[in-house]
């Protein structure tokens, strides 16, 4: 389809006729328009960063930033990212090397149970820890649940690697003289590395943006301090110059990422069928090493079940007032369905742009999305409160503005899966239906949406579920009277009322755990098994 | 006893026999080929020897060293065999020079030298020494391979299917290039491979393999001309295999009377000729008077192929078939590759001219009167 055609003048020149590939033919203005409005929309946080930033002074800005307060939250923030992240990362591997490589006894078992803990909100993993020990504080105490809350975002890509690697290459390594254990580290981490860069910016971009996590343990980190700061001061410059802080450390992260990435490819070299690895043998080594998986469970899966029942059991009946948690369990479907399909929606314009039409537009605004769904919630929402209040006040508190929220935290998430399956649905089809004198809008609506809607109900579900559990930007933007099963299990685990809130967490662990399912199956598939 | 000896190695992969009770030997510094169809168990052979898996029964030996009897077993890093694998299998985080330098110590001060020195052996530009392994072309990546498997010196190099991933054209020229290279460092080789002619052309001594056992075991000339069963006669090559009565030294079939060797005669016994064995002459005008023992074949049918054409003959007129008690004579059709030139026009009479002696199959039991499917 690329090229020129090329005709001969009357006087025996070459003409060049350009033939514009299809690919190449402009996008329907539209759709490139709705596209360039999703995307200045998700600039809106980073944009009130800036704004906010020039408008307080440096001078003022300076002062606010440079204290020792915010030098505490920084060496707290830091602290937890550098012992988390290295730890969960040791954990998840060692636990995918036992999972995938070798004979390990209910393998299966143990790879779904080292995902399972992404069912358990992380503040209802804080909750179960801290009703279990009381005392349990500070940065120890936040690194422990911090690993167990956020691990099986490291195991999924990590396990994932595992399965595709090529024996060959370790056959290749043994036959020139390297032992198992040589061969693990020169041959096997390496390759795993774009798997553990990947699932570390995720465990660490959470780490940044979780509130109830650490706010249950009185642990400071700087999403915490702005809660805070937002609940005395309301909308005061010191949240916002904190906000701008946080911000600068997401972008850093993700540019330490793009770097340490490079542009080395990973791939497999040359063709053929990949061989299945065989698993190594444990022998006797096996009852030692189900230790591992077992720990990890019993501390991921176990101590939250136990203190949950623990609960329900102490709390009895009379903790299951049926009028507000189906209220609670409404308002908060509701939200996470309207939440989703908004998502979803804003996400189909750059999308399709993205299958259809990628160009350098594209990847710019593409960007432009990917950086809104790596901030914390804390910051999307501030950024939409100080907008209301100070440009569109009737849309404070309402519905609208905290869907808007939604759909710009969790835009990414619904862009991943919808993408996956447009790009399945082949352009031909939506040539043919051109052909046959459908309108453009039409083509996409009974073509294209109807092939991609397993992944368009894909992200919906992503989406709803990440709604479900949110706390911090549903506190901060939801009309009044809004109660939420987090808000509620919230307010009541703040009051240390801990068996009223348990019937509440349970809904949250329950709701989330086909959609956990649903991403460890997906995360095998993927690997082709 | 041979360099590498292997007695009676058995492996069982569940409900099939992967290996079923492999002898084989291989002299020092020679080649050799084990060829066979996919899912013989070569491949498992070949990972039994360097160590990747273990046999459950059997014995391994290398230069007088036990490396593998019954299910103990040398660790594949102490065995000091090389492996070139389909793909070349090269480390793709690492450079060219990273590669070929992995089995050598990191401290050797001879190091760099020796990197070098392989990539010459192997015909590469040392610049391609800073690549990366996506940077390189198919036949360089094998190159790459074969350059890192005998980086340390290794004892035994094993090839498994090398060329199979290289587009035709390459593949014949970098076989040729490998095999000059190897028996100019005198390195042992097995090569495993699906493709005959590369077995045949490849190696002092080719194995073939089917369903976990060895079915014939010799020199390249003794297996094409000699081999022991109709299935090793058509794998390596296209084969006529007929009915025959045999008398003194001859065998009396339905393409003629042919010449055998010096082989038992068992009556009736099924022999094999090579189809550039059978010439072709118009049968009129007659130069000569036919006599009894002539044989003619009309042309039933011609393909055209370029540089081979395949013409389908029957037999019209011959000599006495042998006669298998409880069947009844089949007409005699067969199939020959001929150079366009030479292809006459479907009707056409030929007489048959047969070259060289036929072969009695030894362990064929002389069962069907006609001809077998010619590959």
């Amino acid at each position: 389809m690329h090229g020129s055609v090329e005709t001969i003048r009357p006087d025996g020149t070459p003409i060049l006729l350009r033939v514009r590939p299809w690919s190449r033919r402009p996008a329907p203005p539209w759709m490139a328009i709705l596209a360039v409005l999703v995307s200045a929309a998700s600039l809106l946080p980073l944009g009130f960063v800036i704004g906010v930033t020039i408008q307080t002074g440096w001078a003022t800005a300076s002062a606010m930033i440079f204290r020792p307060r915010v030098g505490e939250l920084m060496v707290n923030t830091v602290l937890l990212v550098i012992a988390t992240v290295p730890i969960s990362a040791v954990l998840a591997t060692a636990l995918a090397w036992l999972t995938e490589r070798t004979d390990l006894p209910a393998a299966r078992l143990w790879s779904w149970l080292a995902v399972a803990p992404l069912a358990v909100p992380a503040f209802v993993q804080s909750y179960a820890w801290i009703s279990l020990i009381p005392s349990l504080h500070g940065l120890g105490a936040g690194v422990l649940i911090s690993v167990l809350a956020y691990f099986p975002f490291l195991y999924l890509p990590i396990s994932a690697a595992m399965r595709r690697l090529d024996p060959g290459l370790e056959d290749a390594a043994a036959s020139l003289g390297h032992s198992p254990a040589r061969v693990f580290f020169r041959i096997v981490l390496p390759q795993l590395r774009l798997a553990i860069l990947g699932g570390a910016l995720l465990v660490a971009l959470h780490l940044l943006a979780e509130y109830g996590l650490y706010a249950m343990i009185r642990f400071d980190t700087f999403t915490t301090a702005i809660v805070e700061q937002f609940q005395s001061t309301f909308n005061g410059p010191a949240a916002n110059m904190l906000a701008g802080v946080l911000v600068m450390c997401c972008l850093l992260l993700l540019t330490l990422e793009a770097g340490l990435r490079g542009r080395e490819r990973y791939a497999r070299v040359g063709s053929g069928a990949a061989m299945r690895a065989r698993p190594l043998r444990l022998g006797r080594a096996a009852w030692p090493c189900l230790l591992l998986p077992l720990l990890v469970a019993f501390l991921s899966l176990g101590v939250p079940a136990l203190t949950l029942a623990r609960w329900l059991i102490a709390g009895g009946a009379e903790i299951w007032d049926l009028g507000s948690i189906g209220l609670a369990l409404g308002q908060t479907l509701f939200l996470a369905l309207a939440g989703a399909a908004l998502a979803t929606m804003a996400a189909i314009p750059m999308a399709w742009l993205s299958i259809r039409r990628p160009g350098r537009l594209q990847r710019l605004l593409e960007g432009c999305n990917y950086i809104v769904g790596s901030l914390p919630g804390v910051v999307v929402a501030l950024a939409l409160v100080t907008i209301t209040v100070r440009v569109a006040l009737p849309l404070y508190q309402t519905l609208f503005t905290i869907l808007v929220a939604y759909a710009l935290m969790f835009l990414p998430r619904a862009l991943i899966s919808l993408r996956a399956s447009m790009a399945q649905a082949p352009v031909e089809l939506e040539q043919a239906a051109a052909s046959l004198g459908r309108r453009p809008i039409h083509v996409l609506w009974s073509v294209t949406m109807r092939l991609a809607a397993p992944g368009a109900a894909a992200s919906m579900a992503l989406v709803s579920l990440g709604v479900f559990n949110e706390l911090t930007a549903t506190q901060m933007l939801a009309p009044n009277g809004t109660r939420t099963l987090a808000m509620a299990f919230w307010s009541l685990s703040g009051e240390i009322d801990y068996a009223a809130a348990a019937p509440y967490a349970l809904i949250m662990v329950l709701f989330s755990m086909p959609l956990t399912w649903l991403l460890y199956v997906q995360s095998r598939r993927s690997a082709g098994r | 006893m041979s360099f590498l000896t292997l007695q009676a190695i058995r492996k069982r992969y569940g409900a099939t026999m992967a290996l079923d009770g492999i002898d084989l030997g291989v002299e020092r510094g020679s080649r050799t080929a084990i060829v066979g169809p996919s899912g013989s168990g070569k491949t498992t052979l070949l990972r039994i020897i360097a160590g990747s898996d273990t046999p459950d029964s059997g014995r391994l030996m290398l230069g007088g060293e036990t490396l593998a009897d019954g299910a103990s077993s040398v660790p594949a890093y102490r065995r000091g065999i090389g492996i070139v694998a389909q793909d070349g299998a090269l480390f793709p985080h690492l450079s060219i020079a990273e590669n070929i330098g992995f089995g050598l110590p990191r401290r050797d001060s001879g190091r760099d030298a020796r990197i070098r020195e392989l990539m010459a052996m192997v015909e590469l530009d040392p610049a391609l020494l800073r690549r990366r392994p996506d940077q390189l072309s198919g036949g360089q990546q094998q190159r790459v391979a074969l350059a890192r498997a005998l980086a340390p010196r290794p004892r035994l190099v094993l090839l498994d299917e090398p060329f199979s991933a290289l587009d035709t054209a390459l593949r014949a020229s970098t076989r040729k290039a490998v095999s000059d290279l190897l028996s100019a460092a005198g390195v042992t080789t097995i090569l495993v491979t699906h493709d005959q002619a590369e077995a045949l052309s490849f190696a002092d001594q080719v194995a073939v393999m089917r369903q976990g056992k060895l079915l014939q075991v010799g020199s390249p000339r003794e297996l094409y001309l000699r081999p022991s069963d109709p299935m090793v006669a058509s794998f390596l090559g296209d084969a006529i295999i007929i009915p025959a009565e045999m008398a003194d030294g001859w065998a009396r079939c339905a393409l003629g009377i042919v010449r055998v060797g010096d082989q038992q005669p068992v009556s009736p016994a099924m022999i094999m000729l090579r189809p550039e064995q059978i010439g072709l002459m118009p049968a009129e005008p007659l130069t000569q008077p036919a006599t009894e023992q002539d044989v003619f074949a009309r042309v039933v049918e011609t393909d055209f192929g370029g540089a081979l054409c395949t013409i389908t003959l029957e037999v019209e007129r011959g000599a006495s078939t042998a006669k298998i008690p409880g069947e009844a004579p089949a007409t005699t059709r067969f199939s020959l590759p001929r150079a366009p030139m030479e292809t006459p026009e479907p009707g056409t009479l030929m007489r048959l001219i047969i070259n060289g002696p036929g072969h009695i199959l030894p362990n064929a039991v002389a069962t069907t009167s006609s001809l077998p499917p010619i590959r």
